[in-house]
């Protein structure tokens, strides 16, 4: 079938109703690919069918954002504003690496020379020398490429982490910002963490600022007072490295508090609790 | 409110996975979304579940939307549009006697956007009226029925030919209709 014949056939309008074959879809979107007139006409069909299904428009109830909000939240993981472990000695390492590459691809093409040296007499030595030397050229080659693929792999993350964090911190509309007070007897009085819980998206997040470090096995969790009741808001990271975390979306609250759990949170308090702010 | 983006910029927001991306989806293409999902499924509660896991499925697989193949909007209905027309096959749905036969559906639409906040009550008023009978049983039974074209041919009682060069006059009434003006 030509683009002509397609565009008569009524398979690009049986294609924008999500009725076509699995045959006619492929052969779709390959003239469409292929021919700016196919193309031009399947976009006119879908904005036909825009059109006609956007006149059914029927706005959601009021609530339903909120909902979506903290659906999707669960889907997103919680990345810590700054990666845990600091990104600044790899590439030191990587450094370090490449010059110990270039070391070995030096002394062994020294050997090689010497060898070659010695061998100079002898022509079908000469050539496996030469084989050898090349394929050593080869490898290291290869093992430079891979270190400078690794180091670009690490600056692209660190480059998306940042993105990500300016993109946290953007989403943060007017944040109501809560200082939580130490209320666990044997911690210093300057003991705090800060919650900032946005107006608008009620979304919640958490600077431990200086809470204690956690032993092993074990995390903060922060808890929403809700109607009296603890809801969790979730777990974070607390210690060296972690700042600002965005947690989960909390429509309403009278007070927030922090325990410490086991790894993972639980799903109603256990712990002891550690700082505390009402509202 | 809607807030005006351009298309490339919202969907740099949302591959970022950004909250303002969300904020701006949602003011700007949720009434659509529920629209369509509202016409598949009537029962409102089951209709507000799965606007939600569209919403989650937008988010998780905007990076597998493809710009060559289609406007934004064609590609967050087609998202919406199957989401509940595999609701309606899941077998809890069938159970619970959720599935509204879509002759039923076809037939009380105008009844049914009366008892709920139509947007563009001028905009269903062209299509419901002026669309001939023929071409917008059709159009339901294909788009927001899930139904193929063989399955429509059946229902009709209509050689598949004819399916082929209904939906071809269909959607040019369609096209038409959108250039019309009517009075409110």
């Amino acid at each position: 079938m030509n683009a002509q014949e397609l565009i008569s056939s009524g398979i690009l309008e049986m294609y924008v109703l999500g009725a076509a074959t699995p045959e006619e879809q492929a052969l779709v979107e390959q003239l469409a690919k292929t021919h700016p007139e196919v193309k031009a006409a399947l976009e006119q069909c879908q904005g036909d069918v825009e059109g006609y299904v956007a006149a059914f428009a029927k706005e959601p109830p009021a609530a339903m954002f909120t909902r979506i909000a903290a659906a999707v939240e669960k889907e997103t993981p919680v990345i810590p504003i700054q990666p845990a472990t600091p990104g600044g000695p790899a590439r030191p390492a990587s450094r370090y690496a490449m010059a110990a590459s270039l070391l070995l691809f030096i002394i062994s093409a020294a050997f090689n020379v010497f060898l070659l040296m010695r061998n100079s007499g002898n022509s079908s030595e000469l050539a496996a020398t030469r084989d050898k030397l090349d394929r050593e050229r080869d490898s290291t080659k290869r093992v430079i490429a891979e270190i400078n693929n690794r180091a670009q792999t690490e600056m692209d993350a660190r480059i998306a982490a940042q993105r990500n964090a300016l993109d946290k911190l953007a989403s943060l509309h007017n944040p109501a910002t809560i200082t939580m007070k130490p209320v666990k007897n044997d911690l210093p009085a300057t003991t705090n963490a800060q919650v900032y819980w946005c107006s608008d998206t009620h979304v919640v997040c958490i600077d431990p600022m200086n809470l204690p470090a956690v032993p092993e096995g074990k995390q903060y969790q922060l808890w929403a007072i809700v109607g009296g009741k603890p809801v969790s808001a979730g777990v974070f990271d607390s210690g060296s490295g972690a700042e600002l975390q965005m947690l989960q979306v909390i429509p309403k609250a009278e007070a927030f508090a922090v325990t410490l759990e086991k790894a993972g949170g639980v799903v109603a308090p256990e712990g002891e609790m550690y700082v505390m702010a009402k509202i | 409110m809607k807030t005006k983006i351009e298309e490339q910029e919202l969907i740099a927001l949302l591959r970022a996975r950004s909250q303002r991306g969300l904020r701006i989806l949602y003011d700007n293409y949720s009434a659509a979304l529920f629209g369509v999902i509202s016409r598949i499924i009537t029962d409102n509660e089951t209709a507000e579940d799965v606007l939600q896991e569209a919403f989650v499925k937008i988010w998780n697989n905007i990076d597998n939307y493809d710009t060559s193949k289609g406007r934004l909007f064609t590609w967050l209905l087609n998202v919406a549009r199957n989401q509940a027309i595999d609701k309606t096959r899941s077998k809890d749905f069938k159970d619970a006697g959720k599935v509204q036969r879509i002759e039923d559906s076809v037939y009380s639409i105008d009844r049914q956007n009366n008892s709920t906040i139509a947007v563009d009550q001028i905009g269903i008023k062209k299509f419901t009226e002026q669309l001939k009978p023929e071409h917008r049983t059709l159009i339901e039974l294909l788009y927001f029925g899930g139904y193929t074209q063989t399955e429509a041919a059946k229902e009709l009682g209509i050689p598949l030919g004819t399916v082929k060069t209904r939906v071809k006059i269909a959607i040019q009434q369609l096209r038409e209709l959108a250039g019309v003006k009517l009075e409110p």
